[in-house]
């Protein structure tokens, strides 16, 4: 339907509004992490003072190697369950409460999920730490990558399969030289979102980890140091936490679009 | 040419669920020979096809490849190779990656590889567009890719699934022709599937035609079209008149209609219900001053009159008939000049030209 000048003007004002609403704190944040002062309430100009700081503060690089352990790890598992999952449930098609079963976790509450696991580790006795952070971000991110691939399977022609099998190929053969080749995009955006939901995850990561400070993450870390207060160096670890996300998110957006022919 | 089968199905039955798809089917293809396989949708040729290629096993019954039984074989392991509806080319290799695949699964490669792969490339008359990938192709191209690269194993037989179906009306026709070439050139027996009689009429030298399951007919073109074996065969290929009756010397008496001309070859009793089956083009059609005084012979009135070109289709009104007697004549000979809609008309076919159906 065409619409007036005004009315164009008007709807975009509103999704201006909108975006401003989502985004406004957000940039509040990252504007302050580059304020020299470091106070929430002046601008005292331009500085990249906290970042260093940053870089010189120990148990802030700790968290982040453990993130970054952890990340890869889930991921790692999480992204070779989960497409394995996406292909068998293509074959079996399943029913709607083995579909809901396969969804569950990424919609279960996070913190039923956390007691759930953490009283699970204490049954079979798992000793906790980052191995366990690690099996308990697989756990939900199995759920995304699944649900990532099987929208890229969805475009998928079965027939090539069959065709590979027809030439002479053996089912290994087959899914290493052509299933996988044309679902990569759909795993690798999987995988990508698996990486950044394990960054940002606290609740579970803080349930999982046992005791000690061995085992903090990241979004753990920021939440030890926020007790004192917001403080410059947290904007800036936000804003570095943030870049990384969107990247990766934007990414993933991506790969799963333009590969879809 | 027949050097005796190269493919035998005996007895082979396919069930899902309670619906048997192929039921107690046998057929041989012989060697270098052009076979269809022809029927309605849902007639169970798709799942022979799979049958032969190994995607489906039997649940009853053999399939034998130069008289060796192949229905345990798996299908990676058969000699033979199918072409696939929707063509199935692999989207990341380029039209030469996707015609050396199969050879590639062979252990083959290098000069040997690249010489096979262009010569079947050439033989689709490809070979300029070996780096173009398949997104690159049109409808056409691609069909050409699925063929080279299923042709470049030298399967013992190519399955050729609905091969024409996703080309336009023109395209179609020339592909029919190619097809033909390249059965004949390569020597390899062609089994084709397609729910298009003309299409199966072109290319085949022998036609299956599958109704549930089984084979209504198995026989050549000519024997189909002009010989159908039953009602559901005449009605299926080409355009049929029908009029159902009892069986009675020299032809079948229809009721409201009388005595309609066949020859009766000892088919059965007389007074056996019975259908008349007569094709459009042998029926001869005379215009008729008043539909009075006709002689006793079959009198209608002509109800319309379509210009093809060459011919006109002319639906006459027969009392006592639901469906219109359909007759097809040159455009220009004289019984077409004296047509005109609603005046009445003289039908009759020479006898031996109507067949005579009991089933």
């Amino acid at each position: 339907m065409p619409r007036t000048p005004v009315e164009r003007r008007w709807l975009a004002g509103h999704l201006g509004l909108v975006y401003l609403f989502l985004y406004g704190p957000i940039v509040v944040l990252i504007v302050l992490s580059f304020n020299k002062s470091g106070l929430p309430t002046a601008w005292t100009g331009f500085s990249t003072e906290w970042y260093g700081r940053l870089a010189a503060n120990p148990a802030i690089l700790a968290a982040a190697r453990n993130t970054l352990i952890v990340a890869v790890g889930s991921t790692l598992i999480a992204t070779a369950i989960g497409t394995l999952l996406a292909l068998g449930l293509e074959t079996v098609r399943p029913g709607p409460v083995l579909e809901g079963l396969v969804f569950a976790p990424m919609v279960i509450p996070d913190i039923v999920l956390a007691i759930a696991l953490l009283s699970f580790y204490a049954l079979l006795n798992v000793s906790l730490g980052l191995h366990s952070i690690i099996l308990s971000h697989a756990v939900f991110n199995i759920a995304f990558v699944c649900a990532v691939v099987r929208t890229r399977l969805k475009h998928f022609d079965k027939s090539i399969v069959e065709a590979s099998i027809d030439l002479g190929a053996g089912e290994v053969t087959t899914f290493f030289r052509i299933t996988l080749p044309v679902i990569f995009p759909g795993v690798l955006a999987g995988a990508l979102l698996a990486f950044t939901l394990s960054v940002d995850e606290f609740i579970i990561a803080y349930f999982t980890s046992g005791a000690g400070r061995a085992s903090t993450t990241f979004p753990m870390q920021i939440y030890a140091m926020i007790r004192f207060g917001v403080t410059p160096e947290i904007n800036a670890v936000a804003t570095i936490v943030l870049g990384v996300s969107f990247t990766l998110v934007l990414l993933s957006q991506r790969l799963n679009r333009d590969f879809v022919r | 040419m027949t050097a005796g089968p190269v493919l035998e199905i005996e007895g082979a039955t396919k069930r899902f669920g309670p619906v048997a798809a192929v039921d107690r089917l046998s057929l041989a293809v012989d060697e270098n020979e052009f076979f269809a396989l022809l029927g309605p949708s849902g007639c169970g040729k798709t799942t022979l096809l799979r049958l032969i290629a190994g995607f489906e096993q039997p649940d009853e019954g053999r399939i034998r490849l130069d008289g060796r039984d192949i229905t345990a074989v798996r299908p990676n392991r058969r000699p033979v190779n199918m072409m696939f509806q929707s063509y199935a080319l692999f989207p990341h290799f380029s039209v030469h990656g996707n015609v050396a695949y199969g050879l590639e699964m062979e252990g083959l490669h290098g000069a040997e590889l690249k010489r096979r792969v262009a010569a079947a490339l050439d033989m689709v008359r490809l070979g300029d567009l070996a780096g173009r990938r398949p997104h690159q192709l049109s409808g056409g191209q691609r069909q050409r890719v699925a063929l080279a690269r299923a042709l470049v194993k030298r399967p013992r037989v190519l399955l050729l699934d609905e091969p024409l179906a996703a080309l336009d009306k023109k395209l179609r026709g020339e592909m029919q022709l190619e097809l033909k070439r390249l059965q004949h050139e390569t020597g390899i027996a062609f089994l084709v599937v397609t729910h298009d009689q003309e299409e199966a009429l072109v290319m085949a030298d022998r036609i299956a035609l599958l109704r549930d399951g089984r084979i209504a007919q198995l026989g050549t073109p000519r024997d189909l079209y002009e010989r159908p074996a039953n009602r559901f065969a005449a009605g299926f290929i080409g355009i049929m008149n029908f009029f159902a009756g009892r069986l009675a010397a020299g032809g079948v008496a229809v009721d409201g209609l009388g005595l309609l001309p066949a020859a009766v070859g000892g088919v059965a009793a007389p007074g056996t219900p019975a259908t008349l089956a007569v094709r459009p083009e042998r029926v001869r059609l005379v215009p008729m001053l008043s539909a009075a005084g006709s002689g006793g012979g079959l009198v209608g009135t002509v109800e319309g009159i379509a210009y093809l070109g060459q011919d006109l289709l002319v639906h006459v009104r027969l009392a006592g008939q639901a469906a219109p007697l359909i007759a097809r004549l040159p455009s220009g000979s004289a019984a077409a000049e004296g047509l005109s809609e609603g005046a009445p008309v003289a039908c009759d076919w020479p006898p031996e030209q109507a067949r005579v159906l009991t089933d």
